[in-house]
């Protein structure tokens, strides 16, 4: 057991406090709604929500963290995040063309390939229908090699 | 409305409109044959492609994913005992057993002419229940609005069962992500922290794709490795004539059910299915066989979770309101391809509409002809290798998000809604309230603005108008309901078949 759904609740409070107080600068109107109502109504919902929430996760539990993320499990996906931001970076120097493959070639490793005939197959196979595909098909400008 | 049928009918059979109906068809197979992956994920890999076509090509080739998906969910039910999606849940009570009687071929092929018997039946519901509702919905006004958009909310978190709670705070964190940017009303900014990129707030399609596609992929690279699947081969698909006549009165068992669940915003194919079962089972002669390997027991949700489609469709395209998950992610699909779903939808994009709704009756005929021929190869859509698959859709992730605005700004924004989905995942938080609340949050602001404004400021309008009322009383009819549902047989069932 642990008191996952208690926090949550707590953050979602607090993110209600925090959306409320970021509202007070805002104008106001005479009429109608001004700026600051409708996420001052979101604000609150979340608020009460989030103490509802509180309030049953004290009570009731939450599964246990160890049953929620297996051993290694968030490390793995952090691992992946991590991976795709680094390529999503790499896009806008080496462009598509050449950061996609090699993204493939580490993504494939990380979920467990290890057939390198077969990675590099799908890695330029695969980067090259995308391309085909938005470049060339629908006219969509992809991210190219751009050192400066 | 003959002319409009024969106009959508005349563009459906249009040779490119045509082939990417098929294969949104043949997509939406595979896509709802691999468990893990669903049909609203199917839906948002598709729509990088198809919100650059035609709007009316775009929206039939995602028909025919949505379709072909919800048949889809069948195969690695009745093979694996493993639904494809959870409105295949059902499906594997008498499918897995007639699988390990060597009938697999023969339950496959009764899932594909009981899914085409039950979508079949709800297209011809759509195209006649859907213009009239929305010659209703045109007299709607600005209160009206608000409230249904509250309405949506609410059914949408209350379809969250036992979650309701969590599913409320889901759909309101999604309000709170809709205000995020210029607001509608004054241009002031808002929560915008002087980033550029987020005046003009969060774009839906990274959102949809981050909360439902990458997140997967992330709780997918958990396991390093899936265990290998061994396939019986399938020879005998064809069931005989005593079978079939067997099949016919729980196939329209599943095809009355599914329609009806589906035209009710919030309920889904999940419930249908195993309403459809139920009802079936108690009206059979050989009840006995139920959940033993009966056929009948593979065509009433087969039947049910594909008639649901077409009643899903009903309010989506009248109200805006969507009928469950899918729907939600195909109103954010319609929006993005740049039609607008609701009453006006009817007048102001009639060929559109109509090319939409006599797609949908063809679909069933694609999709009965591909899941006849396929039959055969079924299994070999289980054994894709994930460790492959999943890098090529975080791949088309990627570049799905950077295709909307030319912009890595929106891959990083996917990229941060598959973190948050990854861990609403993981602590039962339903993603669907969270779409709704981005692709309603606007509306309703905009309709209560203008309704406080047509009314000098008077909040009462939203209790005086009677349809207003009548939404409201709904969200908290429906919230109540939720509250009470717990010991509901439907969902004890559900929860045991999962």
């Amino acid at each position: 057991m642990s008191r996952s759904d208690f926090w949550f609740g707590i953050g979602f409070m607090i993110l209600g406090v925090i959306v409320f107080l970021l509202t007070t600068n805002m104008m106001t109107m005479p009429i109608g709604l001004s700026p600051a109502d409708y996420p001052r109504v979101i604000a609150v919902g979340l608020i009460i929500l989030g103490a509802i929430q509180a309030i049953q996760g004290w009570r009731k539990g939450s599964p246990s963290l160890k049953e929620l993320y297996p051993s290694g499990a968030i490390w793995r996906m952090l691992g992946l995040v991590v991976i795709t931001y680094v390529y999503i970076q790499l896009l806008d120097i080496l462009g598509f063309s050449i950061a996609s493959p090699l993204f493939l070639l580490v993504v494939m490793y990380y979920f467990g390939v290890r057939r390198p005939v077969t990675m590099i197959a799908i890695a330029v196979l695969l980067t090259l229908i995308i391309y085909l595909i938005f470049r060339v098909a629908f006219h969509v400008p992809l991210p190219r090699f751009n050192l400066f | 409305m003959i002319e409009n049928i024969l106009l959508g009918l005349g563009n459906v059979f249009q040779p490119l409109t045509f082939v990417l109906m098929v294969a949104g068809v043949i997509g939406g197979v595979i896509v709802g044959g691999l468990p893990g992956m669903t049909s609203s994920m199917g839906i948002i890999l598709l729509l990088p492609l198809t919100y650059r076509l035609d709007p009316k090509v775009a929206l039939v080739m995602l028909a025919g994913m949505y379709a072909g998906s919800m048949y889809g969910g069948s195969i690695s039910a009745i093979l694996l005992r493993t639904p494809g999606t959870p409105s295949a849940s059902a499906t594997l009570l008498d499918g897995y057993p007639l699988a390990e009687q060597g009938q697999a071929g023969k339950a496959i092929t009764v899932a594909t002419i009981a899914s085409a018997a039950g979508g079949l039946f709800s297209a011809i519901c759509l195209i006649l229940i859907a213009p009239s509702l929305a010659k209703v919905a045109l007299k709607f006004s600005p209160a009206d609005y608000f409230s249904l958009a509250i309405f949506g909310l609410t059914i949408m978190a209350s379809a969250s069962g036992k979650n309701l709670v969590k599913g409320l705070l889901a759909g309101w964190f999604g309000l709170l992500i809709s205000t995020v940017g210029i607001d509608p009303i004054m241009g002031v900014n808002r929560f915008t922290f002087g980033n550029p990129n987020l005046m003009s707030g969060f774009q839906l399609l990274p959102v949809l794709i981050g909360v439902f596609a990458i997140s997967q992929v992330l709780v997918e690279v958990e396991q390093k490795t899936r265990p290998p699947r061994v396939m019986q081969e399938l020879d005998d698909t064809l069931p005989n004539r005593q079978e079939l006549r067997l099949v016919v009165p729980a196939i329209i068992v599943g095809c009355l059910v599914g329609t009806m669940i589906g035209v009710i915003p919030g309920t889904g194919g999940a419930i249908a299915c195993f309403l459809a079962y139920d009802i079936a089972r108690r009206l059979s002669k050989r009840q006995e066989l139920w959940g033993h390997g009966a056929l009948e027991g593979v065509a009433a949700p087969e039947a049910a979770n594909n008639a649901v489609t077409g009643g899903a469709l009903v309010p989506m395209l009248t109200l805006g309101i969507p009928g469950d998950v899918v729907t939600a992610v195909m109103l954010g699909a319609l929006m993005l391809i740049g039609v607008q779903p609701g009453p006006l939808l009817f007048t102001q994009n009639a060929e559109v509409v109509y090319t939409l709704l006599t797609g949908f009756v063809i679909i069933q005929f694609v999709m009965l002809i591909v899941g006849l021929f396929s039959a055969k190869i079924a299994p070999r859509i289980l054994s894709v290798p994930y460790n492959l698959l999943m890098p090529a859709i975080l791949l088309f992730c990627v570049v799905g998000s950077f295709t909307l605005q030319n912009s890595l700004w929106d891959v990083k924004v996917a990229l941060l809604f598959g973190l948050i989905g990854y861990f609403m995942k993981k602590h039962n938080y339903p993603p669907a309230p969270l779409v709704l609340g981005v692709i309603l949050g606007p509306m309703a602001e905009e309709h209560l603005n203008r309704a406080l404004l047509l009314n000098h400021n008077d909040w009462t309008i939203l209790v005086r108008s009677p349809i207003s009322l009548f939404f409201l009383i709904l969200s908290v009819v429906s919230i109540l309901t939720a509250l009470f549902a717990i010991g509901n047989p439907v969902k004890k069932t559900t929860s045991k078949a999962a």
